[in-house]
């Protein structure tokens, strides 16, 4: 049951989005659709889960005064290889979020969960930790996307729900952001005080 | 906690190079494993813009593709498209750095009469919601419509500044930008891009003793001969690819001619 609660701690406890507040640059910057919110949290999730591997299998080889550069080479190959992929066979979803997929390198809860996991544990809980993490940010970035794309655009996935012109523009842009994650952590905490 | 490799100066520099060597192989292998994808993705989209711009055609464009460059080495691209033999218009790769926030890339197809046929928006960085809607704004049917319009030498310009294009609602920054770049095809078209103009071809034929620069770019096409017996003829090439000096000293007058090459792709 250890396993569980390691991987879903990242889910709900520890939701990088609604409760640690990690690697929210991406979280403002891409939620413009759901679809976009979708695709970054994929992305950084498949970034975690090979760094939090990788590290973790060759944590202890790496001295203690090098280990924060050396994660970031780890981290920064495993971005530059997933941009190589999607550039290839996602092309479409690789120009929707452009310049923050590179930026994923810099996403402190990638280094986060480097530091704070995988260089203390075995390379299974490691993989686990970096599943959970991953899926707690697309859950969070997916919400997000929604709330925007509902608000703003009058779609969901692309899916017209009402008259575009209806739409509050102000949450397609970055102030919009702020404000939906605002009222998001605000409805998490709430839920999480009634349960 | 796991015990580390000591920290001494020999373990962090063999720790570093271990490293760096594994990503940047890895890397380089994913990279080699791609490229070809990465090409072909590339030329599909590429396809797509010129085919989203023009009439139906059955050549390929991109083989009998034109590079133009302006004054600052930036680069416009004609595609000339035809059906069965017959020139049906040309798309243009075209651009603007006027934009509300960088670059504006757009693929602008014209029919041989030189109106705007259809347009793509191939990158832009404008605003969400605003100068972001220029990817339908201008289209058929819709309030800002330029299909149809032919830029011609004075250009478009939107109604603020006097001309007949409905800007896009709060976001005349990035419709002027847009209308820049649907100018400058118009003129790349017309074979002159700001300072340099493109050619086709230029063939020397020095034995002879004429020289014949052919100048084609799209609907204008130019042709300067000199017969080699009313006087000398000298040919200077000079080395760059893309630059090609013809300097042309006749007894009956001096003529330079400077041309920007372009780049075959």
């Amino acid at each position: 049951m250890n396993n569980w609660k390691i991987f879903s701690n990242g889910l709900f406890k520890e939701n990088p989005i609604f409760v640690l507040l990690l690697g929210m640059c991406p979280a403002l910057g891409v939620t413009t659709s759901a679809i976009n919110g979708l695709g970054m949290g994929l992305a950084t999730t498949f970034v975690l889960l090979l760094s939090n591997a990788t590290i973790s299998f060759v944590g202890n080889l790496i001295p203690d005064k090098i280990r924060i550069p050396g994660y970031i080479v780890i981290i920064a190959t495993v971005v530059t290889i997933l941009e190589i992929c999607m550039a290839a066979y996602l092309p479409s979803l690789h120009a929707a979020l452009g310049i923050f997929i590179p930026l994923i390198v810099v996403n402190c809860i990638v280094l986060g969960r480097a530091e704070a996991f995988a260089s203390k544990n075995g390379t299974l809980l490691s993989i686990l930790d970096g599943l959970g993490m991953g899926l707690g940010f697309t859950l969070g970035l997916t919400l997000l996307g929604c709330t925007r794309e509902i608000l703003g655009s009058g779609k969901l996935f692309d899916v017209p729900l009402y008259d575009e012109s209806y739409g509050i523009l102000l949450f397609v842009l970055p102030p919009g952001a702020f404000i939906a994650l605002g009222y998001l952590i605000a409805l998490v905490n709430k839920i999480k005080k009634t349960l | 906690m796991k015990k580390r490799l000591d920290s001494n100066f020999k373990n962090m520099v063999l720790a570093s190079c271990v490293i760096t060597l594994f990503s940047a192989l890895s890397v380089a292998g994913i990279n080699a494993l791609t490229a070809e994808r990465l090409d072909k993705v590339r030329l599909q989209n590429q396809l797509a813009a010129i085919r989203d711009v023009l009439p139906p055609f059955d050549n390929n464009p991109m083989e009998e593709c034109d590079t133009l460059r302006t004054a600052n080495e930036e680069v416009l691209v004609l595609f000339p498209a035809s059906l069965e033999g017959e020139r049906v218009g040309t798309a243009v790769k075209t651009f603007s750095n006027e934009g509300y926030s960088g670059r504006i890339l757009l693929m602008v197809g014209f029919t041989t009469d030189g109106a705007i046929y259809n347009y793509t928006v191939l990158e832009h960085k404008e605003t969400p919601g605003l100068g972001s809607k220029m990817n339908v704004w201008f289209a058929g049917g819709n309030k800002g419509d330029v299909t149809g319009k032919i830029p011609g030498s004075k250009g478009l310009r939107v109604s603020k500044d006097g001309g007949e294009i409905d800007a896009i609602t709060a976001a005349t920054v990035s419709s002027r930008a847009f209308l820049s770049a649907v100018n400058r095809a118009s003129r790349a078209l017309n074979g002159n891009v700001d300072a340099t103009s493109g050619a086709t071809g230029i063939e020397t034929d020095a034995a002879s003793g004429a020289t014949s620069v052919e100048e084609e770019a799209a609907s204008s096409a130019t042709s300067v001969e000199t017969d080699a017996t009313s006087g000398a003829t000298s040919v200077k090439t000079e080395a760059a690819p893309d630059t090609t000096k013809v300097a042309t000293d006749a007894t009956s007058g001096a003529t330079s001619v400077e041309k920007s090459l372009p780049v075959k792709r």
